[in-house]
């Protein structure tokens, strides 16, 4: 009954504060916006249905976290209200049980909470069903997709939230703590149940201990999950959802036990006060009074006693935050844990890197927007802190006293951002020691200590440093705590969703900056003017947001705004008016400069990187290319100037009319980055210049008849004015300066203008899009800085210093595909010699760890693959290191550029034994025949022709080189992806495009295919498809051609499978159900083996459809007591006509064991199940 | 140096009138203000701490204007306020010395031995190195006097300070007032009417926030001389006495009930002459009788 009517009061009370409808407010409106921005476009992609139970279920999961943040104070408020009134004596005097209080406050805070969430069904079903969106994305109304996630997902996350942020507030006896609770839970969800989950494998732990559902559901369900399930199936039936709702109601009721210890009278009267002296302490004094006289003192108020007090009030302040609120020690678990999560991931695919200071710092920063980063928690923290010294003065009450002392507002202020600062600085030490810690635990690179200083305690620390000022601002100005956080966590909010709606200038975003980089080769490079000026400029905004605050300071009992803002115009004195207009003054000059030096509309070219970026269109567009001249000659002088970071460059392009057609016009597009100077033509015409993305014209007076040549000369300058808003480009750069000729060069060919290519298997002419696909002859002489050597593809024919600068001049010995990369740096060089080709590795002083290794690898990769593929066609070989902290190589002809991250990978920590560098250096070689010489068309299944070939090469120079182990281990690891199976839904290879495919699964059906029909015969089709397509004239080849090539030389018997691993998307299902052996009278033993092997063909949606089985398998037997790395003594092929199907055979010794499909060649992911020991009935 | 007030209003926005045109001038010594609970007098004390802007008019302590300069008052401004807090964690020695680095007191030294000698002087030395959350009300109320001298302060505002001290305690406290009130401005707020009329030099009546009456509180008892007459009644005649009489104050004594009743000349044979007190002052005021608020059917003049 008690229980009753203190819920009943508490539901009141709450509901009668403005807080709980704000929170349903922004709720529905973040449970709107999920559905539309977030899930709206991919339903569009016809990924899945808009009102599917996925995306409602998702989108629950994705308000409910942000309400983690947003609508802590409900339970702290119910918590410790009466403790913080002081109401507590009279509250709990009352005869009325512990656990009845318990369940009326915790009760109460959670129906408001529910009340709250309520808002977000209907934010989903608003979005789903208001206007905008088209009908055909939303299928039929199903009421058990809402009524399920809301009440799986959001009622349970209610409640444990609830009863955690409850029993915090209440065992701490501070509302503001239930916030710190939430931080908790959310990194929990957002940060450590992942880490759990993927970093760690423990997959079903993660999704056990993740609160809200972003790993349980949508992180599982969006992974494993097909279009077709994701539109039927609900997820929050599943049986770990069901399971991790469980365990999080029993954790909430076990908190909310301790909460009710919590609420015991003694409990009130030890900690609110003192932990430490429990007992009121009373003076001895017992002499009679005496009179009491005042000394006497001097007091002064000049800038040293202001700044007397600046420091005293942020010694005061600091002291609180870190003894009273354990600001000193909060970080230090997430410091250890991010030292111990380096330990496990400072590797790439598992190759231990070393641990160099650059390396590790980019574990420990992050832009104080990035929502991918677990340094979120940083300015979470922050907007808890800054609450707690805006308030504390006023919630012990000694607001009283101080606020009438000589302190002018600036000094208040002043001393607690100093406080904040001092606490974020403590912060980043700690995060600085932990990256030192690992650093010398693991060894192999020296700590830069000034760098650490420069990252943590300078870049980082000047981010959350203006973000505490807001907080701190937005506190002071909106004058209510609560509030307050919520406005806060919404600029946080905001600055973190900003990109993500368009918002993207960095004017507009507070503190951000167009982003840094710093690494070991490149140093900060340009990086450090753009962030200066911006920064520059939101310390501006910061100046005036601290002169709102301190006009606006609560002073007194008076906390609304309106009496505060008569107060402000009196505190307007002329320091303030000076700061405020000072402020604003450098806000409109720096911002303006900003605008001046940063280029507008700066029209990026897309050009692909990734394969990737074909999926979205896969429709055939019939645009007919123009008819353009092909490029056949190229001859550059390029000028890099790295100090200046400018660069030009000279250039002839020699063209011939390729096409059956004359051709009356030449169109070239132009790099938006660089300056054209000029061009020319040897043939009369009249040039039509454009500024902007238009092409430029070039009408020729006569027409270039089919097999006519024509030269160009151009003249091009690179020299950026001043810095980027959109991130800095690091084309020229004191050290490592790295660009291409699709960054820079002329585009000749108005439909080969770089930008998303729109895919195709239909058809060959749309391959003529891309400019790279051109043979050139290259020559180029390259002049850079002369401590620094130039490089580009070809041979060097000669170097030279000339005017105080070094001189490179190359020349190709055989054409290359129109792709390619210059470099100039400090480089050291290594070098080895394989036949007349001379390899080379140039790289950063210090960046040579695996040099040796790799030139071995090269020239064992050249000497396997012009055994069989045909000769290597240059007389030089090179790799180039290029800045950056990836791992990514690009091969171009002759180059093959690599980042500082590859040069870290040291395999000869990495436990499994493979030496990763090695079969990398391998399959970059590779790409000389694969990818350059052979260019296939831009089309689905390109990377099975280059990637899958290249990767599959490089397995058999592991093998042959390092011997039959070295490849087990690099299969092995190649099969990391598959031990959690990935989806079956997608292309068959031939048409892949993703990085799985062409990676991993092209590469193994390849190697199986070789194990079938011998890898000799695979060489032959290979050899003939390079034959057919080495000079690179139309129609380019395409995957359709790699399998014909590979039919010709596929005996009968195995066309099926040729079939089953290339064109349709086929996975078995093998597995040894059973043997049994039984010897025979001539002493040998006849077994029999149980053999299981099925078949599916899955289609990209992930329908799944039997297919019949006619394949021959391996089976293996081992002998017994022979050891695992013994061959086994039987291993044969043998058709298997239907799924289940018993297999019988001779072997000469008694057999322990049978495999079937024992090396694993077919695709099936499930390799557990392939062996099975014999039953020998004895 | 004078503290003048003039025409003071504050009204807040739950409609309360908290003042309504308080003008007093005060010179240096001690200054009483009394008044019931809900009287003005917190409001008007916040007021004059810099704490609270007036709707209208102004107040100056000598060439200072209050209103305007705000940070000028306060450095010579030292305030008790009727309830506050400390942080619970700090010493008494640390906060006090954090206080003093606040008002101004510069120089490690001169801070070292005025915190000490405000310490020993409110008997708060033994346990300078305690937790103030430790601390008992009346200590913590010592702990405010502490600092509320620091920096030897030309304006004192003391609200309700001896509410929470025992006899002892109070009697230094006063004393110690009163020495102040030599050079400064020393304005005393209270319900206690001995505190006024033990100390106070001048004193102000306050009511539903007006002054009442502005005077000393000698004067004020001859003002009152030969006006009172006490009367012993039985519980159950007093109302009958209320009806016939304007009673303005009664106690219990010994079980009877005493009623003080105003009256120019002796109200009936009942009745016996009393010498007047500061309470007979206060409670005439307050029932209207002298003072400002002298009620026009009453017909009295003062």
């Amino acid at each position: 009954m008690k229980a009753r009517e203190i819920l009943r009061f508490n539901l009141l009370y709450q509901g009668r504060r403005i807080t709980p409808w704000l929170y349903s407010a922004v709720l529905g409106l973040i449970a709107f916006g999920a559905v539309r921005s977030n899930f709206l476009p991919d339903a569009r992609r016809e990924l899945f249905l808009l009102n599917s139970p996925y995306v409602i279920a998702a989108a629950t999961v994705l308000s409910c976290l942000l309400w983690l943040l947003l609508g802590a104070s409900v339970a702290g408020n119910a918590a410790a209200r009466d403790m913080q009134s002081r109401m507590y004596p009279l509250m709990y005097s009352a005869p009325v049980k512990r656990s009845e209080h318990l369940w009326g406050r915790f009760g109460a805070a959670f129906l408001v909470n529910a009340m709250v969430l309520g808002a977000v069904p209907l934010g989903i079903l608003l979005a789903i069903y208001a206007p905008g969106v088209e009908a055909e994305y939303v299928g039929p109304f199903r009421p058990l997709a809402h009524l399920s996630a809301y009440g799986l997902i959001a009622l349970p996350t209610a409640f444990a939230a609830t009863a955690v942020q409850f029993t915090l507030a209440c065992l701490g006896r501070r509302a503001a703590l239930s916030y710190l609770a939430s931080v908790v839970l959310f990194m929990t969800a957002y940060v450590i149940a992942a880490g759990v989950a993927v970093g760690l494998q423990m997959r079903v732990l993660g999704r056990l201990i993740d609160p809200v559902g972003v790993v349980t559901i949508i992180g599982y369900f969006s992974d494993f999950w097909t279009p077709d399930q994701k539109n039927t199936l609900l997820p929050a039936f599943d049986g770990i959802v069901l399971l991790n709702r469980a365990v999080w109601v029993g954790l909430a009721l076990l908190a909310l036990t301790v909460a009710r210890r919590g609420l015991e009278p003694a409990a009130m009267y030890r900690s609110a006060r003192s932990r430490r002296r429990a007992a009121p302490v009373e003076t001895t004094v017992t002499e009679a009074p005496r009179a009491i006289t005042v000394p006497e003192v001097d007091t002064s108020f000049g800038f040293a006693t202001r700044l007397r007090q600046t420091l005293a009030t942020a010694r005061r302040s600091f002291r609180t935050v870190v003894r009273g609120r354990g600001g000193a020690v909060l970080l230090l678990p997430i410091a250890a844990a991010t030292a111990l999560y380096m330990v496990w991931n400072l590797d790439f695919m598992g190759v231990p890197l070393v641990p160099r200071t650059d390396l590790v710092l980019t574990f420990l920063t992050a832009s104080l927007g990035d929502p991918r980063s677990a340094w979120m928690i940083i300015p979470l923290l922050t907007v808890f802190f800054a609450g707690e010294l805006v308030w504390r003065d006023r919630e012990v009450g000694q607001s009283a006293i101080s606020d009438a002392a000589p302190v002018t507002e600036w000094t208040l202020f002043a001393g607690k951002l100093i406080a904040l600062a001092c606490l974020l600085a403590l912060w980043m030490s700690q995060l600085a020691i932990a990256g030192i810690v690992v650093q010398t635990g693991i060894g192999g690179a020296p700590v830069e200590l000034d760098l650490y200083l420069k990252v943590l305690l300078g870049i980082q620390l000047t981010d959350y440093v203006l973000f505490g000022l807001l907080a701190l601002a937005t506190h002071v100005i909106l004058g209510d705590k609560y509030v307050a956080y919520l406005v806060t966590l919404l600029a946080y909010g905001a600055i973190v969703l900003a990109p993500a709606v368009g918002i993207d200038h960095n004017l507009l975003v507070f503190a951000s900056d167009p982003g840094w980089s710093y690494t070991d080769m490149r140093g900060f490079g340009s990086s450090m003017s753009g962030w200066a000026w911006f920064k520059l400029y939101w310390v501006a905004w910061a100046a005036l947001l601290a002169v709102a605050a301190r006009i606006l300071w609560v002073r007194g009992p008076e906390t609304r705004l309106r009496p505060r803002l008569d107060r402000a115009a009196l505190r307007m004195t002329r320091v303030t008016r000076f700061a405020g207009g000072g402020a604003l003054g450098l806000i409109v000059a720096v911002g303006a400069f900003i605008l001046y030096a940063t280029p507008f509309a700066d029209a990026r070219w897309v050009v692909p990187d990734a394969v990737e970026e074909v999926v979205e269109a896969t429709e055939v567009e019939a645009v007919a290319p123009d008819a353009h001249p092909w490029l056949t000659a190229t001859t550059l002088r390029v000028e890099i100037y790295p100090d200046s970071r400018e660069a030009t460059i000279d250039g002839t392009y020699s063209m011939v009319n390729a096409s059956g057609a004359p051709i009356d016009a030449i169109h070239l597009t132009m790099a938006p980055g660089v300056e054209t100077l000029g061009v020319s033509f040897d043939r009369e015409g009249e040039l039509q210049e454009t500024d902007g993305s238009e092409p430029w014209s070039y009408a020729l007076t006569a027409p270039l008849s089919p097999g006519d040549s024509i030269t160009m000369d151009f003249e091009i300058r690179y020299a950026p004015r001043g810095f980027d808003d959109r991130g800095v480009d690091y084309w020229v750069v004191p050290n490592g300066s790295y660009f291409t000729n699709l960054d820079w060069l002329p585009v000749v060919g108005e439909s080969r203008r770089p930008q998303p290519p729109i895919a195709s298997d239909e058809g060959a002419p749309l391959q003529q899009w891309r400019p790279d696909v051109d043979r050139v002859a290259f020559h180029a002489v390259v002049g850079t800085a002369q401590d620094q050597t130039a490089i580009a593809p070809g041979v060097l024919r000669r170097s030279w210093e000339e005017d105080g600068r070094r001189y490179f001049e190359y020349v190709t010995d055989a054409p290359i595909v129109n792709e390619y990369a210059f470099f100039s740096a400090d480089y050291e060089v290594s070098e080895a010699a394989w036949n007349d080709v001379l390899i080379q590795f140039y790289h950063q002083r210090g960046h040579g760890r695996n040099v040796e290794g790799m030139l071995e690898a090269a020239q064992a990769s050249l000497d396997r693959y012009s055994e069989w593929f045909g000769p290597y066609q240059h007389k030089v070989l090179r790799f180039v290191e290029r800045p950056g902290l990836g791992v990514g190589l690009h091969a171009d002809a002759v180059n093959i550029g690599f980042e500082e991250g590859f040069a870290l990978m040291d395999p000869s920590r990495d436990l499994r034994g493979l030496d990763l560098p090695y079969s990398v250096v391998a399959h970059e070689i590779a790409h000389q025949w694969w990818g350059t010489d052979l260019r296939p068309a831009f089309l689905p299944g390109a990377p099975v022709l280059s990637e899958s070939i290249a990767q599959y090469a490089a397995m058999r120079v592991v093998e042959s080189a390092l011997g039959e182990p070295a490849l087990e281990r690099l299969r092995s690891f190649m099969r990391t992806e598959t031990q959690v199976p990935p989806l079956r839904a997608g292309p068959p290879l031939f048409r892949a495009f993703g990085w799985f495919d062409a990676y991993r699964k092209g590469p193994f059906a390849l190697y199986a295919l070789g194990e079938y029909i011998g890898h000799d015969a695979v060489d032959r089709a290979l050899q003939r498809l390079l034959e057919e397509h080495r000079n690179g004239t139309p129609p380019l080849p395409t995957s359709r051609d790699l399998i014909q090539a590979l039919r010709a030389e596929t005996p009968q018997e195995f066309q099926p499978l040729l079939l089953d691993l290339f064109v349709g998307n086929t996975f078995w299902d093998i597995e040894a159900t059973g043997a049994s052996s039984t010897e025979t009278e001539t002493g040998e033993w006849r077994v029999s083996v149980d053999v299981r092997v099925a078949k599916v063909v899955a289609d990209q949606d992930g329908v799944e459809s039997e297919v019949p089985t006619e394949d021959w398998v391996e089976v293996a037997v081992y002998a017994a007591g022979a050891s695992a790395s013994d061959p086994p003594q039987y291993l044969e092929r043998h058709y298997v006509g239907e799924v289940e199907q018993t297999i019988d055979l001779v072997v000469p010794m008694r057999p322990s064991r049978v495999g079937v499909d024992p090396r694993f060649l077919l695709i099936d992911w499930d390799i557990d199940d392939n062996h099975v020991d014999v039953d020998t009935g004895s | 140096m004078d503290l003048r007030i003039r025409d003071v209003t504050k009204t807040y926005s739950n409609g309360v009138e908290a003042l309504r045109g308080v003008s007093l001038s005060i010179s240096p010594g001690l200054y009483g203000l009394l008044g019931p609970n809900g009287a003005g007098k917190s409001s008007l004390m916040r007021t004059l701490a810099t704490l609270q802007l007036p709707d209208t008019g102004s107040i100056h302590l000598g060439d200072i204007d209050v209103v305007a300069e705000p940070d000028r008052l306060r450095r010579t401004l030292g305030y008790l306020p009727q309830e506050f807090g400390v942080y619970p964690k700090a010493s008494a020695i640390d906060l006090l010395d954090h206080f003093a680095v606040l008002k101004g007191v510069g120089g490690r030294a001169a801070r070292k031995e005025v915190v000490e000698t405000l310490l020993r002087q409110t008997n708060l030395w033994d346990v300078r190195k305690q937790k103030l959350g430790g601390f008992s009300g009346g200590m913590r109320q010592r702990f405010g006097v502490a600092v509320a001298l620091l920096g030897s302060p030309k304006l004192m505002i003391v609200d309700e300070p001896t509410a929470g001290l025992d006899p002892g305690e109070r009697v230094r406290f006063l004393n110690l007032l009163s020495e102040l009130g030599e050079t400064s401005v020393v304005f005393l707020s209270t319900h206690i009417v001995e505190d006024v009329s033990e100390l106070c030099t001048r004193m102000a009546i306050i009511d539903r926030g007006q002054i009442l009456l502005e005077t000393d509180p000698t004067s004020a008892i001859d003002g009152l001389s030969g006006k009172i007459w006490r009367r012993v009644v039985s519980k159950s005649d007093l109302p009958a006495l209320e009806q016939s009489h304007p009673v303005v104050s009664t106690k219990l004594l010994g079980g009877r009930t005493v009623a003080h009743v105003y009256a120019d000349t002796r109200p009936g044979p009942d009745f016996e002459a009393s010498a007047p007190d500061l309470e007979d002052v206060y409670f005439c005021t307050m029932a209207g009788h002298i003072g400002n608020g002298v009620r026009e059917e009453a017909g009295v003049a003062p």
